[in-house]
């Protein structure tokens, strides 16, 4: 469903990634591991089209989507949670949703699928978005980004700062939507956190990936995936 | 006449210079806001909102009115429709770097100014009171036209603070404005929106310009004194902020009317200008804006 041929992306000149291929299956999660500054956000952030520069190409249900506008992409069914959770922070719960859902026609239906899923966000849909606690604004930026009925999410850190109840409760939501059928493309820190979800690992450092693996192999052996991330 | 009546007149010009001043600042202040960019050029629009005026006016002979309708429908389409056309042959490759698009929109200040002058000639240009009757005010008369200009700039600014706040376009500037990336990352077309709020940033200082117009007279060098009383405006109420905009167009534009009258001009905007330094000094984000904007 996403491919990715040779991926090459530049910050004002700068090469940040160098020729990034990999593949993405429906209801698979693809998981990207590195360390800090190794251009995991970058990569999430080309496929979006925000980066100032790309070569290569992407291509995401049989279609081109590399070099078209970055605000064409959302409406194709790529839902994209930005590290550290960029909500509209002067905005309300409510609204944050409502932008979310500018792609789609059946509003309504689909907000009130997203708040069973978080009922939390439901009892505060009139509250500033900044002024949520820091699990509420990640379940947010989960929801806004579901707004858009992905079938493919991106996901940067999303357990990032989170207690233990609240990164079960994302590896839940990530887990149902993987059986729905949701291709997921989930950027993480902890390896521990992601292992028993994840179903393909992907190391990248330096704008190269190093290392790929299947899941179940790496929960075999740990030894060689944490030599490549320096733990 | 009395000091009391005096000063209620004093107040009463004051109020309409405070209104239309609120809409050059409302346009300026919602061209910073949303794109963060500096329109230096802004005061270059609502000059052309005034030639305009005068220039489709004198095309309707007879009752006035029509004319200054026509105008008022006319001038700040034309003067959207040029800044929108500046947006999408300059600022939008500088990319809307904060420092490029201050050369840039001086560049576009000076293109105008003088194009201007080419069109339409160094001649101050009148144009004349859709309807002309004074109210008698018991100490004086004042025109019913100046209290016409103070109503159409509330409804004028009340339908932009509806638009921001109530409608889907509204939320969608509010969003760009807040974070222009996550923006697109949810498919708002942030150039289209950047272009409308160039343009509608340009229109609005129009129609204060239509507004103003019967009562100032058309000149190619008149976009250069609301210029700045605009960034004096913007920065004493808080860049990006309605509301300071609006409460501080009035400081500024009844204290500006009232030195004026008592005084002189010139004491007017040394006063100005020493407030903003006080502003600047006391509250960096204006009186009313607040720390992130
Ligand atoms: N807007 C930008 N302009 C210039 N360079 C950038 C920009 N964004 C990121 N970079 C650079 O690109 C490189 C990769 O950054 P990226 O954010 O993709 O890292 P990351 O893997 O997500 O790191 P982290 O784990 O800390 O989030 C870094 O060296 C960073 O400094
Ligand atoms: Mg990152």
């Amino acid at each position: 469903m996403l491919k990715v041929e040779n991926l090459t992306s530049y910050y004002s000149n700068i090469k940040i990634l160098k020729n990034l291929s990999f593949n993405l299956e429906k209801g698979k999660v693809l998981c990207l591991l590195g360390r800090n500054g190794a251009g995991k956000t970058t990569t999430l952030k080309s496929l979006m089209g925000l980066v100032d520069k790309t070569e290569g190409k992407i291509i995401f249900n049989g279609e081109k989507i590399s070099g078209i506008s970055a605000h064409l992409i959302p409406q194709k069914g790529i839902g994209y949670v930005p590290q550290g959770r960029r909500l509209f922070s002067e905005l309300t719960v409510e609204e944050n949703l409502e932008i979310g859902l500018l792609t789609r026609k059946k509003g309504e239906n689909i907000k009130n699928n997203v708040l069973t899923m978080f009922p939390r966000l439901r009892e505060r849909l009139d509250q500033i978005s900044g002024t949520l606690s820091g699990g509420e604004q990640q379940m947010l930026a989960l929801a806004r980004a579901l707004c858009i009925e992905p079938s493919l999410l991106l996901l940067d850190e999303p357990t990032e700062g989170l207690q233990p109840s609240m990164i079960s409760l994302i590896r839940k939501s990530i887990l149902e939507l993987k059986k729905q059928g949701v291709a997921i493309l989930l950027v993480e820190q902890r390896v521990e956190a992601i292992l028993s979800i994840a179903d393909e690992i992907l190391v990248i450092e330096n704008g190269s990936i190093v290392y790929t693996a299947e899941a179940n192999e790496v929960v075999k052996d740990h030894k060689k995936l944490y030599s490549f991330l320096g733990v | 006449m009395d000091l009391g009546p005096y000063l209620l007149f004093a107040s009463l010009e004051g109020l309409v210079h405070a209104a239309v001043l609120s809409l050059i600042a409302l346009g300026l202040s919602l061209v910073f806001g949303v794109m963060r960019i500096v329109n230096v050029a802004h005061g270059e629009f609502f000059m052309l909102g005034a030639i305009l005026a005068w220039w489709v006016s004198s095309f309707v002979l007879g009752n006035p009115a029509l004319g200054f309708l026509l105008a008022l429908l006319v001038a700040p389409i034309i003067a959207g429709i040029i800044a929108m056309f500046s947006d999408w042959l300059i600022l939008k490759h500088l990319k809307y770097d904060p420092e490029a698009t201050i050369i840039a929109t001086i560049g576009i200040l000076y293109i105008i100014q003088q194009a201007a002058l080419m069109t339409f000639g160094p001649d101050a240009r009148p144009v004349e009171q859709p309807f002309n009757v004074r109210l008698d005010l018991y100490w004086f008369g004042f025109s019913a036209y100046k209290f016409f200009v103070i109503f159409a700039s509330i409804i004028l600014l009340l339908s932009v603070w509806l638009v921001m706040a109530k409608t889907k376009f509204g939320l969608l500037l509010r969003a760009t404005q807040l974070d222009s990336e996550t923006a697109q990352a949810f498919g708002i077309p942030i150039s289209t929106v950047y272009s409308l709020v160039f343009g509608a940033g340009a229109a609005i200082a129009a129609v204060g310009a239509v507004l103003i117009v019967p009562i100032q007279q058309a000149h190619y060098l008149m976009g250069g004194e609301p210029l700045l009383l605009a960034f004096i405006v913007v920065i004493i109420g808080g860049l990006g902020s309605l509301r300071g905009t609006v409460a501080a167009a009035v400081l500024i534009g009844m204290s500006d009317g009232i030195i004026s009258v008592f005084f002189s001009p010139t004491l007017a905007k040394i006063l100005a200008t020493l407030l903003v330094v006080f502003v600047l000094l006391i509250r960096p984000n204006g009186l009313f804006g607040t720390a992130k904007v």
